[in-house]
């Protein structure tokens, strides 16, 4: 095959007239040569670090919408089926990822669990990060969240660091707001590099320390704002990330929203591109062309440089997308799912109490952290209820792995006047999560996820809705644009029964989050993220 | 459907049929308004008002553009700047005529009894509150002006 274009060569910082020929998935050839076709050809773009399972869908789905905005290539931790399946998980979404063009790179989950003070499907321990450091279909050790254990040279996490060292495997970091002589331990350990800076000295630190700093712009964290204007003179060593991307979003745009911003702020366009395109396959040392000779045919074609809407996708020398339209089809793969827990009833999600104050999670719009509070409690019959007057909700977390005994708090700014939400989503150990105004409503809501072995689910008076998610209760089985139809309806419903949130089931999904502050519900009970122990409701 | 939906449907037919013109007019409203929920602070979508407002002021910089190139005798440089307007135009809802526009500023004037050009403000206000997409302000101010005269 042979393709002309005015040809990006961001290395050289140089655009010119030229042809490239492919040849069995290479570059065997790139010359000058004088054409009139008018577009630009550069290298595809790579996603640093992004948890599929977020979209809801599976990676081969996944890819289908991904390659129409010219990404060629994923870092991706699955950390979240980890979570649910364990090795089996990250199994399958290695097997489900090497059936389609787009080339996922998979990471080995170094903290699964999260936390010690929740049930999760299953714990990937050293022994397992050894298997699958040796996996060469495993590239890199994910996003050592344990930042505390490096500190402290746990034992447990210094081996899983040395693993990925013994296999020259890169080691991701994620240690948020950590600075000064901690950053510099938690880097001198091995750690390369970070998404979760949120302010441009703390990023900055850590370049200046040796790190790479990803940027992340995703549907829930959001740091390009903060973190862009490092990029100019920082540009070898920054890449761009999602972290986490809806279904809804993920058709809207992908890493070429990201450089569509960068370059309308002025920033030099070989600069943007190298940090969405070079700087991941050279960091991971991915197999992903660069667009030289002898590199695999990955590269994307647009029309200008600036808006990045992609006419052409190829991978491996074949056209993958055009025009918006997507050549990967759907493959086969069998459902995989983690949920052993019987249906509840109405007085399981009973608190009984005579308390009069209580301690409630106050949540936050838009924020993954929470406040604790005390407010009056409402008793009837000698159950703890919500309070409607005052937003005050019961809220529930239950074990889906094992039949247990439901967790209850009340949580405060939900404001659903009728009715439950819930949902499988629950970061990280993904428990039933829901919200309710009765304890009826909630076992209803809860009981329909039950049912369906997964999902995020909406219930009033006169209907329920749910959008079922049958693989490890966090992802669908089917294309990205009926999920992301779905989960609209499923969040306009959640606004009808009187959420005033921006995103009912997002702030419904962290507030299990046991590692960011400040008060989180597990499903053993009530957490202060503050000091790192349970607390109990009644104050 | 979605505006931001709505307008990535559009962008795919134009990138298809290689429609220069829809191409460019689409990638600005689409590009305005990524920019516009990304800037410092804006973290969730825009509302369908912030949207219409968006779109509203594009349609108005091309044909603000296009009267001045008239005015200079380019109208080589005046045509394009109206054929983008039309394209980013048809997200706006259907513009009422000059009939509907003064039934609708008589029914504020009587309303709030206003009686001269001292109430101009108000009825203004008033006026493209209620019309808000469906009039550009120019003509709501020429017609409110006509009606309290």
């Amino acid at each position: 095959m042979i393709i002309q274009g005015n040809i990006v060569d961001i290395q050289n910082r140089k655009i010119f007239k030229g042809e490239i020929t492919t040849e069995n998935g290479k570059i065997i050839s790139i010359k000058k040569t004088e054409h009139s076709v008018e577009n630009y050809i550069f290298p595809g773009f790579v996603d640093a670090h992004i948890h599929i399972e977020s979209s809801m869908l599976v990676p081969s789905e996944f890819a289908k919408i991904a390659v129409t905005h010219g990404t060629v290539a994923t870092v991706s931790d699955p950390h979240e089926i980890a979570n649910v399946l364990g090795v089996k998980g990250v199994e399958f979404m290695i097997e489900n990822g090497k059936k389609v063009p787009l080339k996922f790179n998979f990471g080995a989950p170094s903290c699964v669990p999260a936390t010690s003070f929740e049930s999760a499907g299953a714990i990937i321990n050293a022994d397992d990060i050894k298997t699958l450091m040796e996996n060469p279909d495993i590239l890199y050790l994910a996003e050592m969240m344990n930042y505390p254990g490096v500190l402290f040279d746990d034992d447990e996490v210094l081996a899983k660091i040395k693993h990925a060292k013994n296999n020259n495997k890169p080691i991701d970091g994620h240690a948020p707001g950590l600075r000064g002589k901690d950053a510099t331990k938690y880097i001198a350990a091995g750690i390369s590099t970070d998404h979760e800076c949120f302010s441009f000295e703390e990023a900055k630190e850590k370049l200046e320390k040796g790190m790479k700093v990803i940027i992340r712009e995703g549907s829930a964290a959001k740091n390009f704002n903060a973190l862009i204007d490092l990029l100019p003179e920082y540009f070898e060593h920054m890449m761009f990330c999602s972290d986490d991307k809806h279904p809804d979003d993920l058709l809207l745009g992908h890493i070429n929203q990201l450089c569509e911003r960068a370059v309308a702020k002025g920033i030099d366009v070989f600069k943007v591109l190298q940090v969405a395109c070079v700087n991941p396959v050279k960091h991971y040392n991915l197999q992903v062309g660069l667009l030289q000779e002898n590199d695999f045919a990955d590269f994307i074609v647009v029309d200008n440089l600036e808006n990045f809407d992609v006419l052409e996708t190829y991978i491996n020398g074949k056209l993958i997308a055009k025009n918006g339209q997507s050549f990967v089809q759907s493959v086969d793969f069998e459902i995989l799912n983690n949920f052993n827990t019987d249906k509840k009833k109405v007085t399981d999600f009973e608190y009984k109490s005579n308390a009069k104050k209580i301690r409630v999670i106050e949540a936050l719009d838009g924020e993954l952290i929470t406040n604790k509070i005390e407010v009056d409690s409402l008793i009837e019959n000698g159950n703890l209820v919500s309070n409607l007057a005052n937003d005050i909700l019961k809220m529930t977390v239950v074990n889906r792995y094992k039949n247990d005994t439901p967790a209850i708090a009340f949580i405060k700014n939900f404001g659903l006047k009728e009715g439950a939400i819930a949902s499988s989503v629950g970061h990280d150990s993904h428990n039933i999560i829901a919200v309710g105004v009765s304890d009826a409503a909630i076992c209803k809501a809860v009981n329909l996820v039950i049912k369906n072995k997964g999902g995020i689910c909406a219930i009033s008076n006169r209907q329920e809705k749910i959008v079922s998610l049958p693989i490890a209760g966090i992802m669908s089985n089917k294309p990205a644009k009926e999920i992301g139809k779905w989960y609209a309806e499923l969040d306009e419903m959640a606004k009808e029964l009187g959420s005033t949130l921006k995103a009912p089931y997002m702030s419904l999904s962290f507030m299990a989050l046991l590692v960011i502050p400040s008060l989180k519900l597990s499903d053993k009970g009530l957490f202060d993220g503050t000091s790192f122990q349970f607390t109990t409701l009644e104050v | 459907m979605s505006l931001q939906k709505e307008l990535m449907v559009k962008l795919k037919e134009a990138m298809k049929s290689k429609d220069t013109v829809a191409l460019e007019s689409l990638r600005a409203v689409k590009s305005a308004i990524l920019l516009a929920q990304t800037e410092s602070g804006a973290k969730e979508a825009l509302t369908q008002d912030q949207e219409l407002k968006l779109v509203q002021k594009l349609v108005k910089q091309r044909k603000d553009s296009a009267a001045l190139f008239s005015e200079q005798g380019r109208e080589d440089l005046a045509a394009p700047e109206l054929a983008q307007a039309e394209v980013i135009g048809q997200f706006l809802p259907e513009q009422m005529s000059e009939e509907a526009i003064k039934e609708a500023v008589a029914a504020i004037i009587s309303q709030t009894g206003a009686s001269s050009m001292k109430y101009m403000g108000k009825v203004m206000g008033m006026a493209s509150k209620q019309l808000a997409g469906k009039a550009d302000g120019k003509t709501i101010s020429v017609v409110v002006k006509q009606l309290l005269a």
